[in-house]
Parts: structure tokens; sequence; C-alpha cells
């Protein structure tokens, strides 16, 4: 039943599509739940040229990374373009400036939204640091935890207020917010440190790419602090089984939380309070350089 | 023509109305509907537009208004002309612009289809023939997009391309797919009837008992000169509630027809020929119906009456008719008009959380 179906102004077609086959939910569950989580989602797209990934067969099927805008899209949509070194064109990407745009992502089974950590107005000035604290196996969700909490006091020893969220898959996200002006040099350079300072009081954690693959180990990745990368957006699905949200969560929330998998499409509405209400405020009315 | 482009070529008669001006038209033409209404006023397109309204009305009252405007009845348009002199170029009188919703009640055009006697035996009755329809359908002219210009349609040799002019035709009757059998124009109008002026009635029938399948096209009988006879026929139609059966020669088609009364006048209905009209029983789909079950016949005689009324016909319109006389009238007043996209069936389903988030976006 291929009808389209309109909705403040989008279009919205296959809704009946099941995106996540093992746990059955639709793209119209997935629509909803972009729809409902907006607000918490929206302050960290504005002005972000993001970069998508698409399962218009379901997660089950080919996913793909989408920077360009596809064919079709609406002129309402902001679009920013920009030349791109490595491919030598202009790449299109497309800027979630409101509701109406998350609607028509979400239409295009873009489950996972995934933003640069600066501005459109000045992509080479980062607005957060960006701490990706990645275990791998067998090191899990506990090691990533304990990470976690070491680079916290770290990071409040140094006067700052970092806040955590769950990848929605194995790892955990720190981010602290940072005024400009600044350079990606600079916070690599900071989170390369900081990642040191920790990985000397746990013999866990590893600061270096070269140790990045070891076995066992829990990897503080600095290099994703570039122009040009991103980090999956606070609330954004991940297209694993249960449908798990990145999700936002205060340092308490951390101790007990059992997984990564905790937080999914059917319950993380039910959870009211967004413990990252101040930073996304914050980010929100960021100046923009 | 000094300066103006060959595609103008096809405008036959505003065609010497236009000229001078169509410079200034084709500037204005591109990307703007209305001046394909200005095109066919006579008017200079600049004027202003309550001007031009005027002009449109106006201009179907010209002196020269062709008798046939609006008026030609379908059966004539199909019939092989027998003047080639008057089809060689393709004159299309043009429908004075239509005043849109004009609905006042009308005269009878001055100059009948036809002339003639109704005869029944030795009696005659002088008629004169008007078409009763309205010609009320819509229709559009096909235009160049980008000067405004109407179209003409041309003769051309589906083998080589080439434009055939008329005097290079014949007729072709096609006997199998793509093979004719090929009439010169002077043997056709051999066989082609006189019209021989006279309506000969052959006798009277209840006109009920005709099954309206066979009608075809109704015009309007009118007393030519004395009208006597005319109101003698009517009357005696009227009382007996019977119509006069019989044939009339209309150019080069001979039409059954039937006179009765109505509304005061006499009607004549072209009527269809019997191997025109298929008899549908005569489908096999038709043929293999199944009887019904008398339990279920009930049923549906009952919907039946509860549904019944009285016919009015004024209950249906021509809605498209409407809608584009709408547009007319607007595109007429300058306004631009915009086509809405199609509307989409809404999510439904997915209306409570855009309320809801909606309502949140608000207030934060």
């Amino acid at each position: 039943m291929p009808k389209e179906q309109e909705l403040a102004g989008v279009l919205l077609s296959n809704l009946d599509k099941v995106l996540y086959p093992e746990d059955g939910i639709t793209k119209r569950e997935v629509v909803e739940y972009y729809i409902r989580i907006a607000p918490r989602m929206l302050p960290w797209l504005r002005d972000r040229a993001v970069v998508l990934t698409r399962y218009p067969e379901g997660i089950a099927g080919e996913g793909f990374y989408a920077k360009d805008a596809p064919q079709g899209t609406p002129n309402w949509v902001r679009i920013e373009t920009r030349y791109s070194e490595t491919t030598g064109r202009n790449v299109h990407y497309i800027v979630i400036q409101d509701l109406k745009t998350l609607i028509w992502i979400a239409n295009l089974a873009a489950i996972e939204i995934h933003m640069p950590l600066a501005r459109i107005g000045s992509p080479d000035v980062p607005d957060v640091i960006f701490f990706d604290i990645d275990p791998e196996p067998p090191a899990g969700f506990d090691a990533g935890r304990e990470a976690a909490f070491l680079l916290r006091d770290a990071l409040l020893d140094n006067g700052m207020e970092p806040y955590v969220k769950t990848s929605g898959k194995k790892g955990l996200h720190i981010l602290v917010p940072v005024e400009p002006p600044t350079t990606f040099a600079k916070t690599r350079a900071f989170v390369h440190a900081m990642g040191r300072v920790i990985s000397q009081k746990n013999a866990g954690i590893v600061s270096e790419a070269s140790e990045s693959q070891k076995a066992g180990t829990v990897f503080m990745d600095f290099l994703q602090n570039s122009h040009g990368k991103t980090l999956i957006c606070p609330y954004s699905l991940r297209a694993a089984r249960g449908a798990p949200v990145s999700t936002p969560l205060s340092w308490n929330e951390l101790k007990t939380v059992a997984g990564p998998e905790s937080f999914n499409i059917r319950n993380i509405l039910s959870r009211k309070e967004d413990p990252w209400e101040k930073l996304a405020q914050q980010i929100f009315h960021g100046k923009q350089l | 023509m000094n300066g103006t482009p060959a595609k103008k070529k096809p405008a036959t008669r505003q065609k010497k109305n236009t000229p001078k001006k169509s410079p200034a038209e084709q500037e204005k033409a591109p990307g703007k509907l209305t001046t394909v209404a200005k095109d066919k006023v006579p008017k200079p397109a600049e004027k202003p537009l309550q001007e031009e309204k005027a002009a449109v009305s106006t201009s179907g009252k010209e002196p020269d208004k062709p008798a046939a405007g609006g008026n030609v009845p379908r059966g004539e348009k199909v019939t092989v002309p027998r003047a080639a002199g008057e089809i060689k170029k393709p004159v299309r009188p043009e429908v004075p612009v239509k005043e849109p919703a004009a609905g006042k009640p009308a005269a009878l055009p001055r100059r009948p289809i036809w002339r003639g006697t109704i005869s029944i035996g030795l009696v005659n009755v002088p008629v004169r023939l008007h078409s009763m329809i309205k010609e009320r359908g819509w229709s559009f002219r096909l235009l160049h997009r980008d000067d405004g210009q109407p179209l003409r349609y041309d003769r051309v040799c589906t083998k080589d391309d080439k434009v055939i002019p008329w005097e290079d035709t014949v007729r072709g009757y096609e006997v199998r797919k793509g093979e004719y059998v090929v009439f010169e124009k002077e043997e056709l109008e051999a066989i082609l009837p006189e019209s021989d002026k006279r309506i000969r009635i052959d006798k009277f029938v209840y006109y009920l008992s005709l099954d309206p399948v066979y009608f075809d096209r109704p015009y309007v009988l009118s007393p030519d000169g004395n009208s006597d006879p005319y109101v003698l026929l009517h009357e005696a139609l009227l009382k007996q509630e019977k119509a006069g059966v019989g044939r009339l020669t209309l150019r080069t088609k001979e039409y059954p027809v039937l006179i009765r009364p109505y509304h005061g006048a006499l009607v004549l209905t072209t009527l269809r020929y019997a191997q025109e009209v298929s008899d549908p029983g005569k489908f096999v789909e038709l043929e293999e119906l199944s009887s019904a079950k008398p339990r279920e016949v009930e049923v549906a005689e009952k919907i039946v009456s509860e549904l019944s009324g009285d016919f009015d016909v004024n209950e249906y319109h021509d809605r498209v008719r409407e809608q584009i006389e709408l547009l007319v009238k607007k595109k007429l007043a300058g306004e631009k008009i915009v086509r809405e996209a199609p509307r989409h069936e809404e999510a439904k389903e997915l209306m409570a959380a855009l309320q809801e988030t909606l309502q949140q976006l608000k207030t934060t």
C-alpha cells in the first residue's frame, strides 16, 4: 500500500514499512518518535549540516550514509552547500532547522542523524568538545562507564561541566560546551591530553589511535574533534535491534543504567525530563561566528 | 503584415484586427495567461481591464458575428462540405468571447439554420429551424504559449509530412484498416441528398413510444411568415399527445426526425438510425445475466421507492464549467491563478503527536 499521506505539509510515504524487522517497528513509529522527541532534539540540529544514515529497506537491508540532499528535496528544506576537497565537488548538506524538516527526514527512513561539532556559519570552529569513549570487546559498557566517571572527575577538576550520553551502541559520549573562538586543533589536543591523564589512572584506557584496536581496552578517540567529523545526535535512533536511542543521562543515572539498550524508541518518551536541557539551550543560543 | 511573424497566419478573423498591436501583445503574452483572453478582443491589449471587459461582451454583438458561431449542429460538423471554397481556409468562426454566466432569455437568432416547410400530405407548414442547444459546453482553443496566438491545424500527409492543399485532397472510405476506396468530391456531390426544403411527415405517433436512446439533437421550429398552420399543428399535436415522424435533409445528411409540442412551441428532434445504436441485450456479457432472487428484489425495490422523487434537471450543474467560468472571470480581472497542489490524505495517526509537539515548541 504505497499510499502517500500528508502531515504538516510533508508528504509521507510507505508509513507501514517495517524498519526494525525484529521489533516490528514501522516507519510510522519512527516518524512519530521524531515528532515527539523534536523539542529535545531540534536545539542540537539548528544550523548544523547533518549526515544521515538511511535505511529505506529497514535496518536489515542496506543502509547508506547520505551527506547530499536527495533528488526531490522540497524547496523549503534548508541546504548548506560546501565544497568537498576529498571528492572535488559540492556537497549539498541538509540543515534540520525545524520540525517540518525533521518529519521529512524521518520519512526518508533516515534512522540515524549525525551532527557535526560546528555550525554552518563557522564550520571550523567547534562549539562542543567531544570525548568519544569506545570500549573494544571484550570490554563493554561497564568499562566505558568507569572511564566516563574518571573523565568526569578530571574535567570537573579543570572547572568544566561535562555531559554524558549513551551512543546507543556500546559507547559513551561526553560533551563539554566550549565558547568560541577555538579551533579543532585545540579541542583535539585537549581531548588527547585528557585521554592521557585518565589512561594513567586506569590501565584499561588507551589514548592513542595506534592502541585503539587493542582488545579489552577503552579508547578515548580524540580524532573525532575534526572538521567534517560527526557524532550521533542526542536522541537519535540507532539502526540496531531494539531501536536504541543515543540518550543523554544525568551522572546519577549513569551509575545505575544497565546498558545502552535501556533507552529505546518505546520508553524514552516516558522519561519527561531532559538531563541535557541546560546544555541544549546553551548550544542552541550559542553565538555563531 | 508588416513585421508580423509568420506564426500569426492562422488567426483568421482576428488577424485583421490585431496586427498593429501585436508586438505589444507579444511582450505581454509570456507567462501571463490573461493575455489569451485579451487577444480575442479586437481592442488594444494595453486597455485598462474594465474597458476590456466591455470589449469582450460587445465583440459578440458585432454585425459580422458569424451566424453559425456556436450554433452549428454537431451533425453538420462531420459532414463533407459541398462548396470547396468554403473549406479551403480552415475558417473557424470564432465563438465570440463567451460572457461567463450570461443567463438572460435570448431571442431566436435572426438567421435560422434552415428554412422550409413541414409537409403533411397536402398541408404545408412554413417553418424556420433554430438550434435549441445553447452550446453551453466548454472548450479551449489551442494557442502558442509564447505569443498567445491560436494554432491552425494543417493537413499533413502521414507519409512525407508535407502540408497538402485542399485541391490535392480526395475522400477515402476505409474498407479495411489502412485500405480506402477513393472518392472525388464530384462523385460524392452526386450522391449526397439535395436539401429540398421539406420535412415530410410520414405519420403521427405517441412520442413516448419512441425510446430516448434514439433522440439525437433538438431544434426549435418557429413559424415562417404565416403562423396559422404552425399554431394549428401545435394545437392538434398537443391535444392528441402525438408527434409527427418524418425525415429532414440538413446540408448533406438526411435525418429521421420527430416533431412534437414542447413549452408552447414545436420542437424537432433529429433521431439516430437504428444501426447507429447498439442493442445492449446483444452483448455477450449482458446476455448471460442471471435472474435475481425474489427476496433481494424486494429489498432493492424498497431502496428504489425510498429514493424516488421528481426529476429536476436544475439539480445538476456542470461543475467543471462553473470552475472554468470562475477562473475566466478571475483571469479577466487580472488575478493570478495559482494551481493548488492535489491534496493528500492526512496522516491522521500522527496528528496527535504533531499537535503535542507543536504545543511544546510554542511554550519553550
